[in-house]
């Protein structure tokens, strides 16, 4: 099995310059993914997960580092030649019906890329939709539907055969089943991961959610304001944390078992406080950044185990 | 959807098609198809006597040379609504595009673009037309050109700020990350879903337009004999109006009602747009 | 244990292109004073509009159509605008999924709590400034004074959640309901926010109605739970026997169906097939049938009423035999 890299990126950093001050959304950000394996972005409002599904996506550029589609450095690309490696890259957005043309028929919209790339004949291409939505679990009675006349679910699945039309190597999954009920939710997991078997696609899956991170992900990275500040597999990540982020977010997860005692919140402030550049920007929720002084002064480097990473001065035990 | 009853039915068709359109329809149809509609000829001199009020030969009564009024609004109808459709087209076309290109290329372009528009609107519209054609000198054509550009900066302004609204939708996304070429994401993706507002603005510009057509002939800038337009009908009739009142009343009357149901037609499609948006 | 508030037999209708369809059918529950009630369901399942139904805030064509809603002794369905307008914000207090939305964005937040404390009291406004500041103090707004003259685009989601909750509490409510109030919120605010609502309603004894999609809010939140599907009640007992032995099929199914990290990633998670129906599609019959596993062809023939088993009530045919089947394993 080949494990080249496909998607990589190095020392990415965008800043968004705003009417009240620039934003450093993603502050110095390096992940790779090899081809057929699954990374998790795994932040929550601010941590730039979403600007990073951007720049990969080529919607965006950054301010510096490199981005690196099939061994291609994006920024080196003209425009023909970045049109032309997006039948590489695809994406699946969170919002079920707004990423799907409403005035299109589910037939127009799966097969767009082929329109865009002007492949096959109107027949082949006809064909290609309907075993594209058969491998999605929809027969060709949806081929004339529009999106409104769908469940969420149903514009999902027609979402993910749209991104399947051209045979690429890697999907973007932007929340692609946040939106989506429980139930549906589970059915699209197992469509996602079967789909990535079947055709050795490479995902790059961006979430909020650490139970959809953890069921498709082979390695996961926790964002926090720009930054990764914990990255490394399955195991790693929730048996054994170093971030106090990374803690924070798993402990706050509700589970489905109702506990046996009443557990008491962890109330820490949140300050919007600014940061000196280098320093721990999570120390303001953190008990340990709120009592340590060189949380907010030392530079921040990173800690390796093997390939388990963080971005802390103090981190957690390990318990391995 | 299945459709239960003819009750549910008509509803269906209401919704496409309001009142107003059925009522410009009537009005289009009938201008454009004088030949068939018009009940005599109106270039045919002494008909009846001149300036007969109404009667059940002459539904609007006859002008100062005996013509049927009836035939001649009609035929006069036809340029004026000629003149209006064919001015919003070349505004729509022009507009769409200019709007488009200050909203997709956005910096200098954007800026200088939009000025030059924001330029053209704050000039009066009477005098960019007087101006214009006492340049070019007036007939049905220059008529047609002028009013076409004054139409076309409001439309800009409406397709721009259509276009940077539909560049941030996530279909459009979508779109850009299929491989679509730009001509093909504006054409094929974006326009369709623009189409209600497009129609809007062609609406109130032909309102617009059939407004500036009449006050131009009025004044004897737009056109000329031996062709009619309403407007000239109603110059010709406004000095009989206390004798012969039905001279002026009936030409303005269209006019009148032409301009209310374009303008009602925008706004019908305007509010049901915005009603399926807040339902979606 | 006196009741706070009860509803019994609310039905809500919604238009559909076939005539008016029931979106929320007969439901009755009740949630006793200081106690937590989740009312857990996925789309279609109509929670969201019993939420409205409570307020009297639907809006033709939709309808509420029968039922009484019992709040400290009086059937407050009967009670005219006027009224009603004093328990809505007032005995009950509701917390809605966008924070944004709830506020006025051109008021100071603070401004807008006094408002909400005046209409709801006797106070002047120096006593309702005061008050107003005290309620974000408690609600976990640091420096208060400060953020009382903010405005709602200045403050964060879950800041502003908070702000909602505080203009909940200023009208001294006995009932609080979140509607999936947490959801737009990251889930670490999502933590903070649910144990404050807590914190609050212990204090304060209030009753609380959690209407939420994620079991897990429901499991760790709700002292008892009422599972909609399609309109109806299907499910409705205490949260650690629910969760423990889940009688309904529909419940085992979403409790098997979710997806956090103490599940098994390598197995596919069991999904119930198809999706929730919408009002106008809802089967005859038991309404989750056609995708339940262990249906019968009975199942369709009749709709199931709820009835005790073990202490708590379940709408199904077949929920004693499969109990009993499950036992004996």
């Amino acid at each position: 099995m080949n494990n080249e890299i496909v998607l990589e990126t190095q020392s990415l950093t965008k800043i968004f310059h705003g009417a009240r001050g620039d934003v450093t959304a993603l502050d110095d950000v390096s992940f790779s993914i090899p081809e057929g394996k699954t990374l998790a972005l795994v932040g929550e409002s601010g941590s730039g997960k979403t600007t990073a599904a951007r720049l990969v996506l080529g919607l965006e550029t950054q301010n510096s580092g490199t981005v690196s589609v099939l061994g291609k450095d994006l920024s080196s690309l003209n425009k023909k030649e970045l049109r032309n490696l997006r039948r590489s890259i695809q994406v699946v957005q969170q919002n079920p019906y707004s990423q799907l043309n409403r005035r299109h028929s589910v037939q127009r919209i799966v097969e767009t890329p082929l329109l865009a790339f002007n492949e096959g004949s109107a027949i082949q291409r006809r064909d290609k939709v309907v075993d594209l939505l058969e491998s999605v679990g929809l027969d060709s009675a949806y081929l004339n539907r529009r999106p409104h006349e769908l469940s969420g679910g149903q514009c999902q699945r027609v979402a993910i055969a749209r991104a399947l039309a051209i045979d690429p190597k890697i999907v973007v999954l932007d929340e692609a089943v946040s939106a989506l009920d429980v139930s549906v939710r589970a059915q699209v997991l197992n469509l996602l991961r079967k789909l990535q078997i079947a055709r050795n696609l490479t995902y790059l899956f961006i979430t909020h959610d650490l139970g959809v991170a953890h069921y498709l992900a082979d390695e996961i990275a926790v964002m926090f304001r720009g930054k990764i500040v914990e990255k490394g597999d399955r195991t790693q990540i929730f048996s054994n944390p170093h971030h106090h982020y990374t803690k924070n977010l798993i402990s706050s997860v509700p589970l489905a078992e109702p506990p046996e005692a009443e557990i008491e919140a962890i109330s820490v402030d949140t300050l919007p406080i600014p940061n000196s550049a280098d320093a721990c920007s999570y120390r303001t929720r953190c008990a340990v950044g709120l009592a340590e002084s060189e949380c907010g002064t030392k530079e921040l480097k990173i800690s390796l185990a093997g390939s388990h990473e963080w971005l802390c001065h103090f981190p957690l035990e390990s318990k391995i | 959807m299945k459709l239960r009853s003819r009750w549910a039915m008509l509803k269906e068709i209401r919704r496409f098609l309001p009142f107003s359109a059925i009522g410009i329809m009537i009005i289009i149809i009938a201008c454009l198809f004088a030949n068939f509609f018009a009940p005599y000829d109106p270039f045919e001199i002494g008909l009846s006597a001149p300036f007969s009020p109404p009667s059940w030969a002459h539904i609007s009564g006859t002008d100062d040379l005996g013509r049927d009024l009836f035939s001649r609004i009609l035929y006069g109808g036809r340029i004026t609504l000629l003149i209006s459709l064919v001015a919003t087209t070349i505004a729509l076309i022009i507009g769409t595009a200019w709007g488009f290109a200050a909203g997709i290329l956005k910096g200098w372009t954007d800026e200088f673009l939009m000025r030059t528009a924001d330029a053209m609107m704050a000039i009066p519209a009477i005098l960019f037309a007087l101006v214009c054609i006492s340049g070019l000198g007036a007939s049905v054509l220059s008529l047609t050109v002028v009013a076409g550009i004054l139409l076309a900066p409001s439309t800009a302004r409406m397709a721009r700020s259509a276009i940077l609204v539909e560049m941030e939708t996530d279909y459009v996304i979508a779109g850009i990350a299929s491989g679509l070429s730009r001509w093909r994401l504006i054409w094929n993706e974006i326009l369709p879903n623009i189409a209600s507002q497009l129609l809007v603005q062609f609406s109130l510009n032909a309102a617009a337009a059939v407004m500036l057509e009449a006050t131009l002939s009025f004044i004897g800038l737009g056109v000329q004999p031996p062709n009619a337009s309403l407007g000239t009908l109603i110059l010709q009739g406004y000095a009989k109006i206390w004798n012969s009142y039905w001279f002026v009343l009936f030409p303005g009357a269209l006019v009148t009602i032409t301009i209310l149901l374009f303008n009602s037609l925008g706004e019908h499609v305007r509010l049901s747009m915005d009603s399926v948006k807040s339902s979606s | 244990m006196t009741s706070t508030l009860e509803v019994r037999y609310l039905t809500i209708s919604v238009p559909s292109p076939s005539g008016k369809k029931l979106a929320v059918d007969g439901i009755s529950f009740t949630i006793p004073a200081g106690k937590r009630i989740a009312l857990v369901g996925e789309s279609g399942s109509g929670k969201s509009l019993t939420a409205y139904g409570l307020m009297r805030l639907l809006r033709e064509p939709v309808k509420l159509e029968s039922g009484e809603i019992w709040l400290n002794g009086r059937d407050i369905t009967k009670l005219d605008q006027k009224e009603f307008r004093k328990v809505r914000g007032g005995e009950i207090g509701m917390v809605y999924q966008d924070p944004m939305s709830a506020l006025n964005p051109i008021m100071r937040i603070g401004t807008q709590i006094v408002e909400s404390i005046q209409i709801h009291s006797a106070m002047n406004k120096t006593e309702a400034r005061k008050s107003a500041v005290e309620l974000l103090e408690k609600v976990g707004i640091h420096s208060p004074e400060e953020s009382f003259n903010s405005f709602p685009f200045e403050m964060s989601g879950g800041m502003l959640q908070r702000v909602v909750i505080a203009m909940a509490l200023s009208g001294n409510p006995k009932v609080l309901i979140a509607d999936e109030a947490t959801t737009a919120l990251d889930v670490t605010t999502q933590s903070r926010v649910l144990h404050l609502i807590n914190g609050l309603a212990k204090e304060r004894g209030l009753s609380v109605l959690l209407i939420t999609h994620d079991l897990g809010v429901a499991a760790q939140f709700a002292d008892e739970i009422v599972v909609m599907y399609a309109g109806r009640i299907v499910e409705y007992g205490d949260i650690r026997n629910t969760f423990s032995n889940p009688l309904h099929p529909y419940t085992r199914a979403l409790l098997d169906s979710r997806c956090d990290y103490t599940m098994d990633h390598l197995q596919p998670i069991k999904t119930i097939v198809g999706q929730p129906p919408r009002p106008e599609n809802r089967p005859s019959g038991c309404a989750f049938a056609p995708r339940c596993e262990f249906m019968k062809n009975s199942c369709e023939v009749s709709v199931p009423m709820l009835e005790v088993l073990e202490g708590s009530r379940v709408a199904c045919f077949r929920a004693e035999e499969l109990h009993k089947i499950s036992r004996a394993r």
